[in-house]
């Protein structure tokens, strides 16, 4: 392994979510177990030790989420330290097979936390946390995927070691029609980072959406405070779609408009 | 704001298969430009020359094989790998490179990056022929290039 701020915050991070995961894992179970058949006095004691599962998860989410933007920022610092290595591609190759798998996962974890974090933020605003049981239920089904992605991470992050590797020139040759996507976004048109992340948020949202819209029927306070909030996701997910659309225009340009002498 | 509900997520999906297409069709574009230009075998470039402290390109060495004069109206400096044009040179008056002659043309490109990567120099005649040298920057085969 080779140690930088960034790889060390990484390794932190991954074995906080697994330790957290593992602590918070026979209270979400209890929960979503108990939740359908408890009496009014156990369910009670069942939404106090609820809270404490959902503040734990929040802090497990967030962390998992911060940390796709900090994974890139790892690397990107591991660069200059692994002979060959021009780009992420050759980091990649240091740390494979590790790399592409938690860099492929890293893809869709914003879109699969986010919707629990969503229904939380639901819950939390309605009277008698109807969704206590399904929260603990989601949460449980999380449980291999945080773990897999807190995993790879460490492993990833592990493997890693200061030897010659062959880097994008070995698949992206002048012949090839594609760029080398690294090289592309982090390296010759940075602005695509901030239209990647527009989007992807946007996208990510919309999927959020999409999972709050059965709750809109039902009756009551669930059925209101979806309502409001999943028209207030659609606009922040268009927020961001505009972003990333103003971030395009110079992204094109510096595809476009070389630096001329 | 039920309607708005239904309608942004159209929206939203609309603008990112747009995007798409308008950097899909904006990369070819530029990157096909050079593909449909004729070869110009008879003028080689030798070398590049580079200030390795401040990572940039400094000029190009150009060499001229052919039975009359050449001139050099553009040079290009492309990322291999992005295949995006990084710097690009209109040279007016056009330089004239006499039969035989080598010659070193100043071209200054502040951006080599010290990460490392594949350039190729594009060299654009008066006659809309090219030319074109690939050098790497600033590794070799894992190593630091002399």
């Amino acid at each position: 392994m080779i140690w930088t701020p960034w790889t060390a915050i990484m390794v932190v991070i991954g074995l906080f979510a697994l330790v957290l995961t593992f602590y918070t894992t026979p209270k979400a179970w209890t929960v979503w177990r108990r939740f359908r058949t408890a009496s009014l006095e156990e369910r009670y004691t069942l939404e106090k030790a609820f809270y404490l599962v959902s503040t734990v998860v929040w802090v497990i989410l967030i962390a998992r989420i911060v940390g796709v933007a900090i994974y890139h920022v790892a690397i990107e610092t591991l660069i200059p330290l692994v002979p060959g290595a021009m780009c992420e591609w050759g980091i990649h190759q240091a740390g494979h097979p590790y790399s592409w798998i938690d860099t492929i996962l890293k893809l869709f974890v914003l879109m699969i936390y986010g919707i629990w974090l969503s229904l939380d933020m639901i819950n939390r605003r309605c009277k008698g946390a109807p969704l206590m049981g399904t929260l603990a239920k989601y949460f449980v089904l999380l449980i291999p995927l945080l773990i897999v992605d807190s995993a790879l991470d460490i492993a990833f992050f592990f493997t890693v070691e200061p030897v010659v590797v062959p880097c994008c020139r070995v698949v992206f040759t002048a012949e090839n029609p594609l760029p080398c996507p690294f090289c592309f976004v982090m390296h010759d048109a940075p602005m695509f980072m901030v239209v990647l992340v527009g989007y992807g948020i946007a996208i990510a949202m919309m999927i959020w959406g999409f999972t709050i819209r059965g709750y809109t029927k039902e009756p009551g306070d669930l059925g209101a405070v979806s309502t409001r909030f999943l028209s207030r996701l659609a606009v922040v997910s268009l927020v961001f779609a505009v972003i990333g659309t103003v971030a395009l225009i110079p992204a094109l340009f510096q595809v476009m408009a070389p630096y001329g002498v | 704001m039920g309607s708005i509900r239904k309608v942004i997520p159209v929206v939203v999906v609309c603008i990112v298969i747009l995007a798409v297409v308008v950097t899909a069709i904006t990369y070819y574009s530029t990157r096909a430009s050079y593909e449909e230009t004729p070869k110009e075998a008879e003028l080689i470039v030798h070398d590049v020359k580079i200030n390795r402290r401040t990572h940039s390109l400094t000029g190009v060495v150009v060499e001229n094989n052919s039975t009359a004069s050449l001139s050099v109206a553009q040079l290009n400096l492309m990322k291999v790998q992005g295949r995006i044009v990084l710097c690009k040179l209109d040279l007016s008056p056009p330089i004239e490179i006499a039969l035989g002659e080598v010659k070193t043309i100043d071209f200054s490109c502040p951006k080599l990056d010290p990460e490392g990567a594949d350039y190729e120099v594009v060299v654009i005649t008066t006659r809309g022929t090219l030319t074109s040298y690939i050098f790497p920057y600033p590794f070799e085969a894992g190593r630091p290039s002399q």
